[in-house]
Parts: structure tokens; sequence; C-alpha cells
């Protein structure tokens, strides 16, 4: 069979449980349980019909993949526990793929999401990892902020980019998010409201970190045959690549650099072709970084790239993003994800890019020293027959 | 406490954090090697941070080691970018740059 073929499966379900800056009272299992009835509610399937469940969560310990699919009741034939962080979702869904195609499993529900309390949070970034641990939180650097500030730095000064730059995506980010009822922040941004924002780490301030909250996500990958749903959303190209420079580069590149040409080929489409994007937004500098990566400016100008996504010509992060919708930890990989989804559904409501055909979705992430190490990409596809 | 990279027997990569294998040629054995010299190539000040109320703000440095390896240290001082900076390790167990 060819390996690159993405036939016989679709999505066929996207969800979010709506961010929380403040979470209520409950569990990070309680909110991916949520998500998985969503998901089921959307898609029409019933919980009998889940063979397959793929979990992304750094809250959830001490359970696994496997408690929670004892949580939910289900027998899965199919059962995978996934730790890329702002990349999981796409892996998960990159596994999820072969296993339906080759026929492991025939429904999987792909859930992702963490609940914080700020204890929680605290000790998330002081163990993401044991380099982490052993190099970076004897310094008290808090989280990744001061690394992205000085990756920021080196951005602005190979693209000749001004804070105003870096603030354009946010301020447009936040426009999109005013017509996202589930956004956490929606209030209008200015411009001058983000230059005067607080100082977080030089030259970052507030409106470019993005903001913890709690959540979830899911989406459902099924057997095409057995969709039940009107609405269906196919994979026309996935690629990942990890470690590409093994942390010895700058962090300006992704490695979607290296993976766009195979990612755009496997497509049959190209940048130009897109409807919408959804990069991975944990710093704007990121979510620029990526755009470029996957071929958004072929001529290398970022801010011909940013007129394009201010002026909506090029949709990017509809959602908000997650600058405004919030960063449910795990989730985070996947909220992009399910925007794109929901928007090739056509039910984005007052946000939805009319006759939305095409999407591209990065997910980027797992900071192993000085910047991400995972990257992965995946070009979507309205299923044809669908009507808007 | 010296800062020791890892540099690798059969092909000369030196990296840390360290590695059980090379990324370049796939060797596994490895020569300890100090870090001891660098240049700030870029430095931030962190003034809030996760979990932490009114704490003195961090000075934290990328450093470009003369070795190779580019590393995160706390600054003693504030630097401009291109100063160069002595690395060692504090009692606190700190990556720690001093302006030479």
């Amino acid at each position: 069979m060819q390996s690159n073929s993405f036939d016989h499966v679709a999505i066929m379900a996207g969800v979010e449980v709506p961010y929380r800056r403040h979470p209520e009272p409950g569990s990070t299992g309680d909110l991916l349980a949520q998500a998985f009835g969503a998901a089921l509610a959307q898609s029409g399937f019933a919980a009998r019909d889940i063979d397959g469940l793929g979990v992304a969560s750094f809250t959830l310990s001490p359970d696994h993949a496997i408690d929670l699919a004892w949580r939910l009741g289900l027998s899965p034939r199919w059962c995978m526990d996934d730790c890329h962080g702002g990349a999981s979702a796409i892996n998960l869904l990159q596994h999820a793929i072969r296993a339906v195609q080759h026929g492991d499993a025939n429904v999987i529900v792909l859930v992702s999401g963490d609940r914080f309390e700020p204890a929680d949070f605290r000790h998330l970034v002081d163990n993401y990892n044991l380099t982490t641990r052993d190099w970076l939180s004897p310094l008290q650097t808090g989280g990744p902020n001061g690394l992205f500030a000085m990756l920021t730095q080196r951005h602005a000064k190979r693209h000749g980019l001004r804070r105003e730059d870096y603030g354009a995506l946010c301020v447009a980010q936040r426009a999109w998010a005013a017509l996202n009822p589930h956004a956490v922040y929606r209030a209008r941004l200015t411009l001058d409201d983000y230059l005067a924002a607080p100082s977080v780490a030089d030259p970052l301030r507030r409106f470019d970190c993005v903001p913890v909250v709690s959540g979830a996500n899911a989406i459902v990958v099924a057997r095409s045959d057995l969709a039940r749903g009107p609405s269906n959303v196919r994979v026309r190209a996935l690629q990942c690549l990890y470690n590409a420079d093994h942390q010895a580069g700058n962090g300006l590149e992704t490695s979607l650099k290296r993976i766009a040409d195979i990612l755009w080929h496997q497509a049959g489409v190209g940048p130009q072709d897109i409807d919408i994007a959804s990069v991975y937004d944990d710093y704007p500098v990121m979510a620029l970084a990526q755009l470029a990566d996957l071929g958004f400016a072929p001529d290398g100008d970022l801010r011909a790239l940013l007129a394009r996504i201010t002026s909506r010509e090029l949709p990017v992060n509809t959602s908000g993003g997650q600058l405004s919708a919030g960063q449910a930890g795990a989730a985070g990989g996947m909220h992009g994800l399910v925007e794109a989804i929901v928007q090739l559904q056509g039910a984005a409501g007052e946000r939805q890019i009319k006759d939305a055909r095409l999407a591209v979705v990065s997910g980027y992430g797992m900071v192993e020293y000085r910047y991400g190490m995972c990257a992965n990409a995946v070009v979507l596809e309205k299923a044809a027959g669908d009507t808007p | 406490m010296t800062l020791t990279a890892f540099q690798c027997a059969h092909c000369g990569t030196t990296v840390f954090p360290p590695l059980y294998f090379c990324p370049s040629c796939g060797g596994g054995e490895w020569l300890e090697r100090a870090l001891e010299y660098g240049t700030v190539s870029e430095s931030t000040v962190i003034r809030h941070r996760a979990g932490q109320q009114a704490e003195a703000v961090l000075h934290l440095a990328t450093v470009v080691t003369d070795d190779g390896p580019v590393v995160i240290a706390r600054l003693e001082q504030p630097s401009a970018d291109g100063t160069r900076v002595r690395l060692y390790i504090d009692e606190a167990q700190r990556i720690t740059a001093r302006p030479m």
C-alpha cells in the first residue's frame, strides 16, 4: 500500500471544553471526560463504538490513558499516551490515522487538556524534563518566558522587526477572539495597550505570553465509511520532525522549515491555496517563525506577512489563538487543530471564513533546553460532498 | 565549580547538556571539557515569574561558549550583548556568568 496515503479515514469531530482562567472544582480527568462526551455528541458515535483512545495531558498523573479509558467505560483495542506538548495533537493524529487505516481501531477519540492550580503550573515548569530540572530550575527562571524573550531579540535583529510588529499579531488575534465566545480574553486590545502592558522579560510584555488556563479539547478520527455526521474533514498531508538541530541552533527556525516541501508536495497544494492557518502561538515570535517556515513569507518579508494577517487576507489563529483563548497545557497543541476543523465544518459562527476548504495546522513545543524541539504540521480539507 | 561540557571522542563535537550518543557521528564515548569562557549573545531581565511574588529580578543570558555549546546562565550583573564572561556553577547549582 502507499505509505503516504490518507485515504479511508476522516476527522469527524473537533470540540473544546470552554477554557477557564480559574478552574472550577474538579480534576484534569473531569475536563478530559467532558471533552470526550462532547466529541461523541458531535460525531454521532456512541461510547460503545469507540475502540481507540489517545491522551495528552501534563496533569493527569498518576493516571494515564488506560486509566482514563477505564473511567470512560471503554475497552480500547488501541490506546496511547502522548507527551509532545504543543506538538502532541498532530503527533497523536499521525498515529491514529495509521491505526484506523490498518484496522487496529475503527473509531478513535483523541483528548488533551489540563487543569492547573498555580502550584501545578509551577511544578510543571520546574520539572518539565531533566535538563530543565538540572540546569534551568536552579536559575529560578519560572518557565520559558526568559528563553523566548532572548529568542525574540534574535528574531527581531535578524528580520529588522520592532515590538509593534509582534504586537500587530497579538492585536489581530485578539480581534478574532472578540468573535469567539469561548475565548478567555475577548476585550479589544489596541497596539497602545500592547505596548504599555507590564514587562515580563524584556522585550516580552504581558500580551506576548500565553495566559495559562484550564480546559480540554477532543477530536474523533475514524474510518470514513462509518461517518454519522454531515460534516467531515480529511487529511491531505501530515509531517513531523523532532530534534532537527539537537538544540545546537538559534531556535529561529523550527523543524517545519525542513518538512515544508514534503508537506506541500504530499498535500498537492501550496501555502497560496490555504484558506485558514492555525499555528502554535505560545509567543508571537514562534507563530511568525512557523508561518515563515511553512512558506507563507516566500521572500522573507515578515512585515508583508503581518499585513496579510492583520487585513485577514490570510486568516491566522481565528479562534484568537492561545494568546487570547488561553493555553490549557497539553490542549494547546489541539486548540488550533480544533479551530481548523470547526472552520472546515462551517461551524465557526461569527468568525467563519467563507467557503473555507483548506487549512494548515502546525504544532510546536517541548522546550528541551533553549527552544522547542518538536514541530509538525497537517493539511486538512473539507471532505468532498459536504455542503457549507 | 566548573561547568563541564562533553566532547565526542570520535568526531570532536562538543555538547551541553550531556547526551548519550553524538548527534553528528553516533559515537558514544565522551571526553569532559571545561566550559570556562564565552560571550553574551542576548540577555533579558525576568521581572515576573510563575509562583513568585515581589522577588528580585533575574538577569538571564544566552552565552555562546568559546568551545561551541550555547548555555543559559544567570548574569551576576546586567551586561550588554557581546560582553565576555567567565562561567562557573555557584553553590546553588546555578550556571553563572561573571563579566570579565
